[in-house]
Order: C-alpha cells, then structure tokens, then sequence
C-alpha cells in the first residue's frame, strides 16, 4: 500500500467519524426532546384526570457546573422540573417529587446518557429551588467526571 | 568503581520497574472508565414510561401510607402473621417510590391477612 493511498484511508475514516459524531449529537437532540415531551405529555394527562394536584412541567436549563461528568451537554446539562402549584412549595415536597426521580435508577442513567448531570427541581411562586448531582445517584461505582 | 555502575543499573531497573506500575495502574483505571462509559451508554436506548414515574410520584406515597399501616408487624405481634408481616412491610419499605410494586404488594397482602384496602 501506498502512501498516498494509506493517506486518503487514514483522511476518510477521519471524516467519517466526524459524519457519525454530527449524527450522534443530533440523535441525542432528538432523544433528549422526546424525553422532556413524553414526561410533559404524562403530566398533562395525570393532571387532567385529576391523579395529580399539582401540574409539573419540565425544561431543559444551563445545569450546575461544578456537577458536570464525562457525557455533560454544554450549556445545556440541567433537568428542570417545575411544579405549577401556584403557592411556594415546601422544601419537603420538593425533596419527595426529587426522591421518586432519583429512585428509578434507570431514569437517572437515562438522563445521564443523554448529557444531563443535574436535577433542579422548584415551584412558580416562590423563590426556592433543590439541585441534586445526577450523578450520585446512578447506582455506578467509579469516575467519570 | 564497579560498585558504582552497579548501582547506576540498580536505580535505572527501579525507574523502569516504578514506570512500568504506573502504566499498568494507568491502564486499569482507562479500563475502568471504557467499561463506565459503556454501561452509561448502553441505557441511551431504554425505554422509560413516564406515566408510571407520574404514578410514583402522585400515588405512591399514599399508597405506601396505607400499606405501611395496615401491615404494620406491631398490629401483628405474638399473632401467627408475625414473620410474615415482618417480611411483607420491609418490603413495602423497599418499594415506597415505585407505585407498580406497591400494587403487587397490595394484593399480596389482601391475598395474605384477608383484607381489604380501599
């Protein structure tokens, strides 16, 4: 082989992989979107047919940066549940719509997957918010950050 | 004079020795984090029903209150059911956020104590 010909090998495969990378990170765009639909889209309904009493809306928000790992989205790393109660929340009812997120573990690798490292979650009313690092809360051993 | 080029090849066998421990701790720690990666990524593709979190958060906790009471092992003690309700309220403990759990359990204990929960 040649080393004009092992040049062009070693430039297309470069290029290639830059052609996958582009495509991953509009898969992951799209993955993530659909995320923050269907969560919104279940809380609609829950709210509608009266199971919940307070309506939840999540967003994607900046995140916290000193929780940022590995797989974190530049400016773009925060899950933001707000919870349209209409009165401020009490911090204990914040901590327990956090505690059932943080408990399914497979939500969590999820979000973690998808770029997300910080979990926020706070009322329209007041002026408190929780942040929680996704991170510790994975179930995995070891670094990545 | 030969004691001195002994000892010249004696600490450069111990650089290389030290060098070659911390390449070999290097390289399990990159294997470490290869594996990581993976089993973050391998999750990209689950998918996760969001009315079921939507469940755990709205009826869970109520769910659970209820269950904890009614299996409580102090409304049990010295009673046939003692063990057995011992084992069914840890595991209602366990499942306190997950609501399909708390289903299951449910049943298990209207099957169990012959009860009925509204």
């Amino acid at each position: 082989m040649g080393k004009t010909q092992r040049f062009k090998i070693k430039t297309f495969s470069s290029m290639w992989s830059f052609v996958s990378n582009i495509q991953d990170w509009f898969n992951d765009f799209s993955e993530r979107r659909r995320l923050v639909r269907n969560f919104n889209l279940s809380a609609r309904d829950s709210f509608v047919s009266s199971i919940a009493p307070t309506l939840l809306e999540c967003s994607i928000s900046m995140g916290e940066s000193a929780y940022k790992h590995a797989f974190s989205k530049f400016m773009a790393g925060g899950f933001r549940i707000k919870a349209l109660s209409g009165r401020p929340l009490k911090r204990q009812e914040m901590v327990s719509i956090a505690e059932v997120v943080l408990s399914n573990q497979e939500l969590v690798r999820k979000l973690i997957s998808l770029g997300w490292d910080t979990l926020e979650i706070h009322d329209n009313a007041g002026y408190n918010g929780i942040k929680y690092k996704l991170y510790d809360h994975s179930g995995i051993s070891g670094m990545i950050g | 004079m030969n004691t001195i080029i002994q000892n010249k090849w004696l600490i450069l066998a111990s650089i290389e020795f030290l060098l070659i421990i911390l390449l070999l701790i290097k390289l399990r720690k990159k294997r470490g984090v290869d594996n990581l990666e993976n089993e973050i990524l391998k999750s990209k593709g689950s998918s996760i029903n969001m009315a079921d979190v939507m469940n755990d958060i709205n009826l869970a906790p109520s769910l659970y209150k209820k269950l904890s009471r009614v299996c409580h092992p102090d409304r049990f003690a010295g009673s046939e059911f003692e063990t057995i309700a011992n084992e069914i309220f840890q595991e209602v403990q366990q499942a306190e956020k997950n609501y399909a759990a708390l289903c299951v359990l449910k049943k298990q204990i209207e099957k169990t104590f012959n009860l009925s929960i509204s």
